[in-house]
């Protein structure tokens, strides 16, 4: 892809960059990461009005050239020719937001003034228009200096109008304007002054202000509706995870239980046949049964920082977060840590503080992320009974509820001793930028979707496939003689006894103490491999589902220490890989890992012990 | 400027910004900070801070006090448009003690604390409450 000249797509947060790549790109997007720092690269392949093809770099949002966080330096780096990685960009295509000029403005003349040859995209002029904008492209582009499109990229108006831009701006002498350009950014006021004049001069108003916007806000930012909404939105989000995803579950874990009887038919009994049926085909369909709720809650994900109610989320947070020492910044990467904790602790690089960035990482797993679903699926489905509460709700629901709410309370509290301890100092300022609400439109949902299945696809291909064979391997060497049990006389078997004098005391047994060696890759590989374990136990002979075998072996004290554990217990190498890679070194990730174990330990003895004095 | 000219320049200043003297909405502005007295009070008014400004009341910026600010802070409120001459208006304060506040600059939505909000200086425009 290098051979292509490169086009940098920049532009204030908010101005519509992602869906003007998505549209400009379409599916063909290439994710990864810039080399030493953790900002996401996001590139893809564009041809042009003339069939040239051209690389397109989605470039991190920025409000200027004086960066404020991680992200913005990249950007900056990037376009001045200095970040590592990545070569000079040939032509800038820069994104304003129509709606936003007076701000936007000041960055685009800061990159206009660095001399590449730029295009500048229009966008969300429909927005403009409904607000009673009307802004004039030619005195834009006049005042400007370089070809301003004007575009809709969530309705894809105005993409063939930029290749064919973007195919004369390439390889066009670059332009040098002193006096104009370089001298001038150097005194930000004066830029953001000739930003104001110019937003002034094309633009025509008709109406002020954003209308819609302040209509929602003034019940989405009440002091007293907004949380109550904030809550039901949260509410409905967790209902639909167990809700929604219950019947695609069921597809999955028949197709697979039809796929296990298929192969056990096919081939003949042995090594081979236990390897596929109980290793390979008991791991994977673990793993795909868990994609539709990684699924619904992605949706939901995507649809709230799309719609800009993300931002507002934060907002009324802040002052709950402040309270524990962290500012409402943290509060996105903290709700992406309830999909997975590890892009959850990358987004912790919007947070300038790196105080409030350190806490912010080691709390992060304390979010139930959705790898801990199938394990408090499992439990909850075997050991608490499907009754209704009232309203359409059921007890299985309120208990998941209570444990995201444990998970929750546990972070806030160790987040105000972690603050007050080992990341203590001055706090810091919120200030961010609430983006106008917005229909979130179904392509850029779809591809956000598609990104994330794939990517967690990946890891379960990779890691939790691996981590189970290897537990099956684990589990069925050396064979059992006649008459012992299979798992005794297994290698894990033996390991498991050292780990289980460990966790004896908290209730758990000695196929807990097993199923937590291969969780340690993934949380929800302890579901599979408490599977594997009963069902290399009972010789395949026993068809029951795993909720039934758990029924019978463990009291509800274990099960309740055993959700307990889970809501606490550091048990993802993928979390603590990002968090050594995020905080450069071993010592924080060794840290998250020995107060993240101390925590569930104390909270499933806790449990244990005060279940079993209930006489549960 | 006679000293009378001068007081009655500022009652008129403050009953722009308060239509109902004495009486503020409820929970926005707390005019025991203002005290009235001779000289005093019209400077005070001058020195209204964008955190006391009353919600929904158009005002523009005066004057930002960037020492009273982390660089970090001031460079962020510097990106969001934050300038002499610029107009804002308060509109909606978090729950839980009105903080951090939703500020509009220009035609954009900024949420601050008010902590960031004291560095900078308002005067309302238009009348208040309009």
């Amino acid at each position: 892809m290098s051979a292509f000249p490169l086009v940098a797509l920049v532009g204030n947060p908010n101005a519509g960059k992602s869906a003007l790549f998505n549209m400009l790109t379409g599916a063909r997007q290439k994710v990864g990461n810039y080399p030493g720092v953790t900002v996401e690269r996001k590139s893809g392949r564009l041809a042009l009005a003339d069939g040239r093809p051209v690389e397109l770099v989605d470039l991190p949002g920025a409000y200027s050239l004086e960066p404020t966080s991680p992200d913005e330096e990249v950007t900056r780096d990037v376009v001045l020719g200095r970040q590592q990685g990545e070569r000079l960009p040939d032509a800038l295509l820069i994104v304003l937001d129509a709606t936003n000029l007076d701000n936007h403005l000041r960055f685009a003349l800061q990159l206009i003034g660095l001399g590449l040859p730029c295009v500048v995209a229009l966008n969300m002029v429909d927005l403009a228009r409904r607000d009673g904008l009307e802004i004039d492209p030619q005195a834009l582009e006049r005042a400007l200096g370089v070809p301003v499109i004007a575009t809709v990229a969530v309705r894809r108006r105005g993409g063939d109008e930029l290749r064919e831009a973007l195919s004369e701006a390439i390889g066009a002498a670059r332009l040098v304007r002193p006096g104009d350009g370089a001298a001038a950014t150097h005194d930000f006021t004066a830029v953001q002054r000739r930003a104001r004049a110019i937003a002034r001069e094309v633009t025509t108003d008709t109406r002020a202000g954003t209308r819609s916007t302040s209509a929602i806000d003034r019940v989405a930012l009440h002091p007293v509706v907004g949380p109550i909404l904030f809550g039901l939105i949260m509410f409905l989000m967790f209902q639909a995870v167990f809700a929604w995803s219950k019947v695609p579950v069921d597809w999955i874990q028949s197709g697979v239980a039809s796929a296990q009887a298929g192969a056990a038919a096919v081939l003949p009994d042995g090594v081979l046949r236990s390897l596929v049926v109980d290793g390979i085909l008991a791991g994977v369909g673990a793993v795909i049964a868990f994609l539709p709720q990684v699924l619904v809650l992605f949706f939901f994900i995507l649809i709230l920082e799309a719609s800009g109610y993300m931002v507002r989320a934060a907002f009324l947070m802040d002052r709950l977060m402040a309270r524990v020492g962290l500012s409402g910044h943290a509060f996105i990467p903290l709700l992406s840590s309830f999909a997975c904790a590890v892009p959850g602790i990358m987004a912790t690089r919007t947070i300038e503080d790196p105080r409030h960035r350190l806490t912010t990482i080691l709390i992060a797993p304390l979010m139930t992320c959705s790898a801990r679903l199938p394990v408090y699926a499992v439990i909850i489905g075997a050991f608490i009974p499907a009754r209704g509460i009232g309203w359409g709700f059921g007890l299985q629901g309120l208990v998941l509820f209570g444990l995201y709410l444990a998970g929750i309370a546990g972070a806030l509290v160790a987040a105000l001793v972690l603050r007050r301890t080992v990341t203590k100092g001055s706090p810091r300022g919120f200030m961010l930028e609430m983006p106008k609400y917005q229909l979130p439109h179904v392509r850029d949902i779809g591809l956000g979707l598609w990104t994330r299945a794939m990517i967690f696809l990946k890891r379960a291909g990779t890691i939790i496939l691996v981590s189970n064979v290897a537990l099956w391997a684990l589990l069925a060497f050396p064979q059992a003689k006649p008459g012992q049990s299979a798992l005794d006389a297994s290698i894990a078997g033996r390991i498991s006894w050292g780990l289980e004098k460990v966790v004896r005391p908290i209730g758990f047994n000695h196929e807990i103490a097993l199923a937590l060696i291969p969780a340690m890759a993934a949380r929800e590989v302890a579901v599979s491999s408490l599977a594997t374990a009963y069902a290399v136990d009972a010789k395949g002979e026993d068809n029951r589902a795993i909720e039934d075998r758990l029924r019978g072996r463990w009291s509800l004290a274990t099960a309740l220490a055993f959700l307990a554990w889970f809501v606490f217990a550091p048990q993802c190498l993928s979390t603590l890989a990002v968090t050594r890679r995020e905080t450069n070194g071993w010592k924080w990730p060794a840290f998250m890992l020995g107060y993240l174990f101390t925590l569930a330990y104390g909270a499933a003895g806790a449990v244990y012990w005060g279940a079993t004095a209930l006489g549960l | 400027m006679p000293d009378q000219v001068r007081h009655d320049e500022a009652h008129r200043r403050l009953r722009r910004l308060f239509p109902r003297p004495g009486n503020p909405r409820k929970g926005e502005f707390n005019t025991n900070s203002l005290v009235i007295d001779n000289h005093s009070h019209y400077m005070r008014l001058m020195a209204l801070r964008l955190d006391q400004l009353p919600f929904r009341t158009p005002a523009r910026v005066t004057g930002i006090d960037w020492s009273r600010l982390s660089d970090g802070d001031a460079n962020r409120l510097r990106n969001l448009g934050f300038d002499e001459g610029v107009d804002v208006e308060a509109l909606h304060g978090a729950p839980f003690g009105r903080d951090p506040l939703a500020v509009r600059i220009g035609r954009m939505m900024v949420a601050m604390r008010r902590a960031q909000a004291e560095a900078v200086s308002v005067e309302t425009i238009g009348g208040a409450g309009s």
